[in-house]
C-alpha cells in the first residue's frame, strides 16, 4: 500500500498532517528532520510513495536532505514536495531537486489537490 | 590640536626651510666668491698695490686664506643646513670673505659695498643675531686692520682714526633696515601660518565630522537589518502556528460536514480531542511570543515593572526544573540538580521563572543531548544560580553578543525563535539589582551565572537606551 512521509520539525504541524493524512485513509510516518528521515528511508523495507519535507528544520534543513538523499539514493524515484513560506527557498528546493512545492501557511485545497496529482485521491 | 599651536608649528617649519634655503644659496654663493677672491688675486692686486706686494704673494692668500675662511661655512652649510650654528658661521665667513676680498683690490672703497651687498643676503635667514655676529666680525676687522694695516682696508697709509667707526656706522644704518624688514617679513608669515592652521582646523574638524556621520549611518544600516532580519522570523514564528491552527480548523470543518466521509464517532472524537489540545498549545505558543516581544520594547524603552514578593527560591527553581524534566529526556539530557534548601527571597515570582525557564530551555536546545548541570547557592548577599550545558558552546567573538537582542548562535540550520529570550533575561534581571553572564567554550559547552539580590529593590527599571532613529 502507497504511504506518505511528513519530515517536519513542528510537532503542532507534523501531528497534524499526519492525523489529516490518516483520516484519508493513508499510511503516513512522520520524521523529525532531515537526519532522521535519511536513517528512515535507509532503513525502511517499504520506501513510502511521496515525502512531504519541511524546508525549515534544525539539525539537517530540507536543503541539506535534498543532496544528501540524491547522493545516498541517486536511483530513487520518490517524489519529494518541498513545504515552505519562503518562494527562493521553494525555487532553491526545486533546482536541489524536489518535485514539487507547497506554500505555507499550508490551505487544505492546496495540499489535496498536490496529493491527487500524486495519486494519492481521497479513499 | 589648538589652532595657535598648529600655526606655531607651521610657521616654525616654515622658517626651517627658509634657514636652509638661505645656508644653500651661500654654500653657492661662497664657491663663486672663492673663484672670484682668485681671479682678483691674479688680475687686479698686482695693479692695485703696485709693488707694495708680489703678485705670488696675493694669489696665496686668496687661495690658502680664501679657503680658510670658506670652508667650514660651506661644510656646515652643506651638511647641517638649517642650524644655529650654520648661518653664524656663514655670517662670519662671509665677512671675513668681504674683508679678504677688500685686501686683495687694494683696500678700494669700492670692494666695500661686498660688505653691503652681503648684509642683505643675510637679511634673508630674517634672523637679526646673524646680523649683530656679522656686524661686530666687520667692526672688528675694520678697527684692527685700520690700527695696523690701514692699506688693505682703506687703501691709504694714514687714515683718520676714527674711519673705522664712520664705516661702522654706515653698516649700522643698514643692518636696522634689513632688521625691521626681517620683523615685517616674520609678522607675515606669521599670519600666513595662522590663516593656515584655520583651514587645517577646519578640513580636520569636517573630516572628524563625516567619520562621524559614516558611523552613524553604519549603525543606523545595522539597526535597520537587524530590525528587519527580526521581522522575517517573526513572520516565520508567526506563521508556524497559524498554519498549523489553520490546517486544523480546515480539517475539523471537513470531517464535521463531509457527508460523503464516514468516519466512525469515536474517531472523529479522539480526533476532535486531539485538535482541541494542539488548538491549545498553538494559542500559548503565540500567546508566548506576543509576550516576549511586549517585554522586548518595555525593556528597551527601560519600562520593565517587576512586582516583588515573598518567594521561597529553592521551590522557584526546582518547580521550573521538574516541568521541563519531560522535554530534557526527549532531547536525550538529563537535569542534574545541586540546589541549596530553603533560601528565602523577595523577588518578582513570574520574572524570575521566565529567566530560568529560558536558561533551562536554552540549554536544553544547545546541549546537544548532553547532561545539564543547574546549581543553586548563596553567595553573600546573593543567590547565585548557575545553568550549565556541555553543547556546542559559544565562540569567544559571539560571547558578548548572547544578551544583545535579536542574537542568536549562528548555525547552518534553523533554529526556532527570535533571538530575544537572553535579552529579556538580562533585563529581568537588572531590573532586579542583578547580574548575568556567560562563559562558554565552543565546543564544550556554556555555563550562564545568574546573580539575584535576595532582597530586590522594587520597581527599579533598566534596558538599554532606544536605538538612535
Amino acid at each position: 500500500m502507497k504511504s506518505i512521509l511528513v519530515i517536519e520539525d513542528d510537532e503542532d504541524i507534523r501531528s497534524v498532517l499526519v492525523e489529516f493524512l490518516k483520516s484519508l485513509g493513508h499510511p503516513v510516518d512522520a520524521a523529525f528532520d532531515g537526519e532522521k528521515a535519511l536513517r528512515y528511508l535507509a532503513a525502511a523495507k517499504d520506501q513510502p510513495s511521496l515525502i512531504l519535507l519541511d524546508m525549515m528544520m534544525p539539525i539537517m534543513d530540507g536543503l541539506t536532505f535534498l543532496s544528501e538523499y540524491a547522493k545516498s539514493s541517486p536511483a530513487s524515484e520518490i517524489p519529494i514536495i518541498a513545504m515552505t513560506a519562503d518562494s527562493k527557498l521553494l525555487k532553491l528546493a526545486l533546482e536541489s531537486g524536489a518535485h514539487g512545492g507547497i506554500r505555507k501557511p499550508m490551505d487544505l485545497e492546496d495540499l489535496m489537490a498536490t496529493l491527487a496529482r500524486y495519486g494519492f485521491e481521497e479513499k | 590640536m589648538n589652532v595657535h599651536r598648529l600655526a606655531e608649528n607651521i610657521f616654525r617649519e616654515h622658517e626651517r626651510k627658509i634657514h636652509a634655503r638661505t645656508d644653500r644659496l651661500f654654500a653657492a654663493l661662497m664657491i663663486v666668491q672663492y673663484f672670484a677672491g682668485i681671479l682678483a688675486a691674479v688680475f687686479i692686486s698686482p695693479s692695485s698695490w703696485g709693488y707694495a706686494t708680489s703678485p705670488s704673494h696675493d694669489l696665496r692668500i686668496a687661495i690658502l686664506l680664501g679657503a680658510l675662511i670658506l670652508a667650514l661655512p660651506i661644510t656646515l652649510a652643506l651638511f647641517y643646513p638649517g642650524r644655529v650654528v650654520t648661518r653664524h658661521a656663514i655670517a662670519i665667513g662671509q665677512m671675513l670673505d668681504s674683508a679678504l676680498l677688500i685686501h686683495l683690490s687694494g683696500g678700494r672703497i669700492e670692494t666695500h659695498f661686498h660688505i653691503f651687498g652681503s648684509l642683505a643676503f643675510l637679511g634673508f635667514y630674517r634672523d637679526w643675531r646673524v646680523l649683530v655676529t656679522a656686524s661686530f666680525v666687520i667692526a672688528f676687522d675694520h678697527y684692527y686692520r685700520g690700527m695696523h694695516w690701514p692699506l688693505s682696508v682703506y687703501g691709504v697709509s694714514q687714515p683718520e682714526p676714527w674711519r673705522w667707526i664712520e664705516h661702522t656706522a654706515w653698516i649700522l644704518f643698514e643692518v636696522v633696515f634689513i632688521i625691521l624688514a626681517s620683523r615685517q617679513s616674520l609678522r607675515e608669515m606669521r599670519e600666513i601660518a595662522l590663516r593656515r592652521a584655520y583651514v587645517e582646523q577646519v578640513a580636520i574638524e569636517r573630516g572628524r565630522d563625516i567619520q562621524a556621520l559614516e558611523d552613524t549611518k553604519k549603525k543606523l544600516h545595522d539597526t535597520l537589518e537587524s530590525k528587519n532580519d527580526f521581522l522575517s522570523m517573526c513572520g516565520h514564528e508567526l506563521k508556524t502556528p497559524l498554519t498549523s491552527l489553520h490546517l486544523q480548523a480546515q480539517i475539523a470543518r471537513r470531517l464535521v460536514a463531509g457527508d460523503r466521509r464516514k468516519v466512525p464517532p469515536e474517531r472523529l472524537w479522539d480526533i476532535t480531542k486531539k485538535f482541541m489540545e494542539q488548538t491549545e498549545n498553538q494559542i500559548t505558543r503565540l500567546l508566548r511570543l506576543v509576550q516576549d516581544l511586549l517585554d522586548h520594547s518595555r525593556i528597551q524603552m527601560g519600562q520593565l515593572p517587576i512586582f516583588p514578593e515573598r518567594v521561597d527560591a529553592t521551590a522557584l527553581i526546582r518547580d521550573v526544573i521538574e516541568r521541563y524534566r519531560e522535554q530534557a529526556k526527549q532531547a536525550g539530557s538529563t537535569l542534574k540538580l545541586n540546589i541549596q534548601e530553603g533560601m528565602a527571597a523577595y523577588w518578582d515570582r513570574f520574572r524570575v521563572e521566565q529567566v530560568i525557564t529560558n536558561l533551562i530551555s536554552n540549554a536544553i536546545k544547545y546541549g546537544e543531548g548532553k547532561q545539564i548541570e543547574v546549581e543553586l547557592y548563596q553567595a553573600g548577599e546573593h543567590a547565585r544560580v548557575l545553568v550549565r550545558d556541555h553543547g556546542m558552546g559559544i565562540a569567544e567573538d559571539d560571547l558578548e553578543r548572547v544578551f544583545r537582542q535579536f542574537e542568536r548562535i549562528r548555525t547552518k540550520s534553523y533554529i526556532p525563535g527570535l533571538g530575544l529570550g537572553l535579552y529579556i533575561s538580562k533585563g529581568i534581571v537588572e531590573s532586579h539589582g542583578g547580574k548575568i553572564q556567560c562563559e562558554s567554550t565552543l565546543g564544550e559547552g556554556s555555563t550562564f551565572i545568574l546573580e539575584l539580590p535576595f532582597h530586590c529593590t522594587a520597581n527599579a527599571v533598566s534596558g538599554e537606551a532606544p536605538v538612535p532613529a
